[in-house]
């Protein structure tokens, strides 16, 4: 087996606000092998941003405070690397994609300029070759024009130019680990297919290890090898994308996919999850997901006990006292929704 | 100095922090309003009191308006509390530092005559002027901002102009030659001048408020409902706007303040011997190489009443501000 | 960026003429200009009505401006009502000596205000920021005249107790002021005292702007993307946060430029300056309305020109405006 590129290891990240201490991050590991791409889904507040924030060391402390845990990259532990160790990991071994193109980019400065920073800061090329480095990536992440389009200012730019433009960023430097967060969320629909591909064949230029970071797990679907799903702060399931689509072994994992449109599902019969995602200040004791588990039916366990992440096959784990009844509960589902998972529902 | 309250609020407006936000107010109709719904009363109620007890909280901003009173009530009853008249000549005490002895606490002038009494005399007269001013200043300031933000159109259109026309003559320049003109030296005739100049920051404030309650669902509805226009303005807009009055108001007297003591300190204000704060610096000025308290003392408690005004806005801009919590 | 100039120069065109307007009725309706000749013991009936006449006094008031305003390109600003002479000359002098006042003190103002803004955004909640604060609260509350008096007043307790004077506390020159360099350094001995008198109600209130746009700027999307890249704290601060946090501070700086002229009547009397503010007082007090039309008309052309400038600057910061 593989040495992992990026390891995180019990990670704990906290922060301070005036109602209390908030574990955003509670005790969260996952591997990212070269080269795979890692789709880590959940709701907003589940921990999934604040983790890769943690492991590029972009927590503000305070308020944040990373309270356990390791970040390895190729081994060595990001936690106790120096800030100016930190420096020179940000941007050229891990590089991130940030959700929001519109305010990810700096208004004042041209396009070429944010992008030759990241190399000029890194490997000490000369203006010149930087600038023609910029333009061969913005050619790259198709921008059209790219001589011109390098002295124009974001204003100047669409949606979706800018997102490449921050893809081409991104990869500049030939990272090992990128980092999509939410790459698409706010672009248009028409787009977002577009900069998918663009992102695609970045990852391909670059054979860098993704995680992707989504709520959409249609994206999950089409670009992930594994995913990590995520709860309350904490990896609730982790397995191959075929494992978590076709024989999701928790019951958020079911319920996330249940609540997903699909083609071949009658939408009136969706199952959505009900209640709303937990306090971070007050998780439920026990398990965080039993007020809303359709599994759980007041058993004292779930509200007693917190899980541990167990083994259910080859490389899948699973956080939930019951995951042997899971496969009765599919059954359920599908009969009341009509979808199928076992027959392979998601294309 | 003199065009600050304006310029506090564009600037603070163009640095995105607009004063107090309309939002909270509007959602919090005053506890007077009697004929909103039950559950609208209750809410209301409970927004006035997390305001109170926010400002109640801050403690600087509390200390200060205690402060204030106490200085009010002294400088008001300067007749009992002053140990001298304001013009009570002992020339055997002349040029004294402040001391205990013989109550002489802020020291003596030339004339030997009592400065802490002067002092107090100084900041009744200030204070008139600054409250007459204040008065002048929020009745013609949320008139006009009234009418301009709800009926746009020509007063609107006047109201900007007149904003920007202040912008390129400095304030004070038109506060001396209409002082010189108009001030016959008498501290109230000033202080309406000064109220008559400074009212357009106010405006503008009101206007803008205006303009986002305008299109706010409850107005709409109260004019859905046949509401008279008065009504509409009285009864649902101007209760909203109270909050942003108030801490624009408190800014507005601080600034007063202090333009009335420049304006008495260039000779405009008030004649003398009638002491006004601005010129008991003036007069103490040929002397203060020697007899430094003369300057000091009356400058000091000029600075600290602009400052406790200041902090009480601070306070004030906090306990409506719905986005600091409690702490 | 020259079509943006352009234009922003065009729109002062209207404004500047309606400033004259208004300052011309301003000063008429104040009153009669010869109220105080009447009063003079010495000047006849005669004079008078032929001073009027002159002036174009018996003329409506349309009449009046339209003489004014048309004389003011081909004669200055025509001469003081009494004395035969011509007011320009005189404004031109006191013009320079104002403008040396108030621009280093809006520089200083502007590069201290920028600064602290900074720092304390940076370190919120720290005794430093703490501290600027409770400054500038002191710099919105204290009156600059008495400001500087306190100045003064320390200069001279220094001077008593150590026989030296480190600042003059009057004046714009020595009265050798020798010339070159030496006249410049001079002057900038004098200027020392009155520039941060003048200043420090502008830092307290740039200050507080530059604190809170930098706040906001510190955490932006952009900000977290630069430090993302890996680039160093201090070149996050300087290239990629101060840039975006001076547009709005530079606005505010541009706005108060008024308030640094009134600033500099006060300042200008206390140290006995020959500049603009010291005029004005002067003619204020002899109540001639044509040396205070032609300052206040100067002025206003001058706030014009500071505002251009600093449009220009919010251009060239925020690529944004230029190409609207």
């Amino acid at each position: 087996m593989t040495e992992p590129l990026l390891s995180i290891r019990d990670l704990v990240t906290e922060f301070d606000t005036p109602d209390g201490v908030v574990s955003a991050v509670n005790g969260v590991s996952y591997d990212v092998f070269p080269g795979e791409t890692v789709g880590v889904v959940g709701e907003s507040g589940s921990g999934k941003s604040v983790t890769v924030m943690t492991v590029l060391g972009l927590i503000s402390q305070p308020p944040g405070r990373i309270a356990g845990g390791e970040i390895l990259l190729e081994g060595r532990d990001l936690l106790r690397s120096s800030a100016k160790e930190m420096r020179k990991v940000r941007g050229d071994e891990i590089a991130m994609i940030f959700q929001d193109p519109m305010t990810s980019l700096n208004p004042v400065l041209t396009i070429g300029d944010q992008l030759s920073e990241a190399l000029l800061v890194h490997n000490g090329m000369s203006d010149s070759e930087a600038r023609k480095r910029v333009i061969e990536l913005l050619e790259l992440v198709g921008v059209p024009n790219a001589e011109q389009r390098y002295d124009q200012y974001p204003h100047e730019y669409s949606g979706g130019m800018r997102q490449r433009a921050m893809i081409a960023m991104a990869i500049a430097n030939q990272p090992k680990v990128l980092i999509a967060d939410e790459p698409t969320t706010a672009l248009d629909v028409t787009i977002q297919a577009q900069v998918l591909e663009v992102l695609e064949s970045a990852k391909r230029e670059t054979d860098a290890g993704t995680i992707l970071i989504t709520h959409d797990l249609g994206l999950i679907a089409e670009m992930a090898d594994r995913v990590v799903v995520m709860y309350g702060g904490k990896v609730v399931e982790m397995g191959t994308v075929e494992e978590i689509f076709h024989a999701p072994r928790h019951p958020y994992t079911l319920g996330l996919l249940s609540s997903l449109p699909r083609l071949d599902v009658d939408l009136e019969r969706l199952e959505p999850i009900v209640g709303s995602p937990p306090s971070l200040i007050n998780l439920p004791p026990g398990c965080a997901f039993h007020p809303r588990c359709s599994l759980a039916r007041g058993r004292e366990r779930c509200r007693r006990e917190v899980p541990d992440l167990v083994g259910v096959g080859d490389g899948h784990v699973s956080a939930c006292h019951y995951t042997d009844e899971m496969a009765e509960e599919i059954r359920r589902v599908e009969r009341e929704t009509g979808a199928a998972f076992g027959a392979g529902g998601v294309a | 100095m003199t065009d600050d309250v304006r310029q506090r609020d564009e600037a603070r407006a163009a640095a995105g922090q607009d004063v107090p936000p309309a939002g909270q107010q509007v959602e919090a109709p005053r506890p007077d309003e009697v004929d909103a719904t039950e559950g609208m009363a209750v809410e209301s109620r409970s927004q006035w009191q997390l305001f109170r007890r926010k400002f109640v909280r801050h403690k600087l901003a509390m200390g200060s308006l205690l402060f204030l009173l106490l200085v009010s009530f002294t400088a008001f009853n300067a007749e009992w509390v002053a140990p001298y008249e304001y013009d009570e000549i002992n020339v055997v005490m002349r040029s004294t530092p402040p001391t205990l002895e013989q109550n002489h606490f802020f020291g003596t002038d030339q004339l030997g005559r009592d400065y802490f009494s002067r002092v107090l005399y100084g900041t009744r007269t200030s204070l008139i002027a600054a409250g007459v001013a204040g008065l002048i200043a929020v009745a013609v300031g949320t008139a006009v901002g009234a009418v301009a933000g709800f009926y746009r159109g020509w007063i609107d259109s006047l109201l900007m102009r007149l904003t920007d026309l202040v912008l390129i003559v400095p304030l004070l320049a038109i506060l001396l030659v209409a002082a010189t003109f108009f001030g016959r030296g008498q501290p109230v005739r000033v202080a309406v001048i000064i109220g008559l100049l400074v009212w357009v920051s106010l405006a503008r404030i009101v206007r803008g408020v205006f303009l986002s309650l305008r299109e706010k669902e409850f107005v709409q509805a109260a004019r859905a409902s046949g509401a008279t226009d008065l009504r509409i303005i009285f009864r649902h807009m101007l209760p909203n706007t109270v909050g942003p009055i108030v801490v624009n108001l408190t800014l507005t007297l601080a600034a007063v303040i202090i333009l009335e003591a420049t304006l008495a300190f260039l000779g405009l204000g008030v004649n003398p011997p009638e002491p006004a704060l601005g010129l008991l610096i003036e007069e103490g000025r040929s002397a203060m190489q020697t007899q430094w308290w003369l300057i000091l003392m009356p400058g000091l408690t000029l600075v600290a009443i602009a400052l406790a005004i200041n902090f009480v806005g601070d306070g004030l801009r906090d306990a409506l501000d719905p986005t600091q919590r409690e702490s | 960026m020259f079509q943006y100039a352009l234009r922003r120069l065009l729109i002062s065109i209207p404004v500047i003429a309606l400033a004259t307007f208004i300052i011309f009725g301003a000063v008429t309706i104040t009153g009669d200009p010869l109220q105080e000749l009447r009063q003079a013991p010495n000047i006849t009936q005669e004079q008078i009505d032929q001073i009027r006449e002159s002036r174009g006094l018996d003329q409506p008031f349309y009449v009046q401006y339209w003489r004014w305003v048309t004389d003011i390109p081909t004669e200055g600003f025509g001469d003081y009502l009494i004395s035969p002479r011509p007011i320009w000359p005189d404004l031109q002098r006191v013009m320079g000596n104002t403008l040396q006042l108030v621009i280093a003190a809006e520089v200083l103002a502007f590069v201290v205000a920028i600064a602290l803004g900074t720092i304390s955004a940076k370190r919120q909640y720290s005794v430093f920021d703490y501290a600027t604060t409770t400054i500038s609260f002191f710099g919105y509350s204290m009156p600059s005249f008495w400001f500087a008096l306190i100045l003064q007043l320390i200069v001279v307790q220094i001077f008593f107790a150590t026989g030296v004077r480190i600042f003059p506390i009057a004046n714009l020159s020595s009265a050798d002021p020798g010339t070159g360099l030496a006249f410049v350094l001079d002057r900038m001995h004098h200027l020392v005292l009155p520039v941060i008198s003048l200043a420090i109600f502008s830092i307290a209130s740039y200050s507080r702007y530059m604190r809170a746009s930098m706040l906001e700027v510190i955490n932006s999307d952009y900000v977290r993307t630069a430090r993302a890249k890996g680039l160093r704290e201090g070149k996050i601060t300087t290239r990629h946060a101060m840039r975006n946090a001076l547009i709005p501070t530079i606005t505010v700086a541009a706005l108060s430029f008024g308030t640094l002229m009134s600033g500099a009547i006060v300042i200008e009397t206390v140290f006995g300056l020959d500049g603009m503010g010291r005029y004005f007082i002067l003619q204020l007090g002899r109540r001639d309305p044509y040396p205070i039309m032609a300052w206040l008309t100067v002025v206003a052309v001058i706030i014009v020109i500071f505002n251009l400038i600093a449009d220009l600057v919010y251009g060239y910061l925020d690529p944004r405006i230029r190409y609207d």
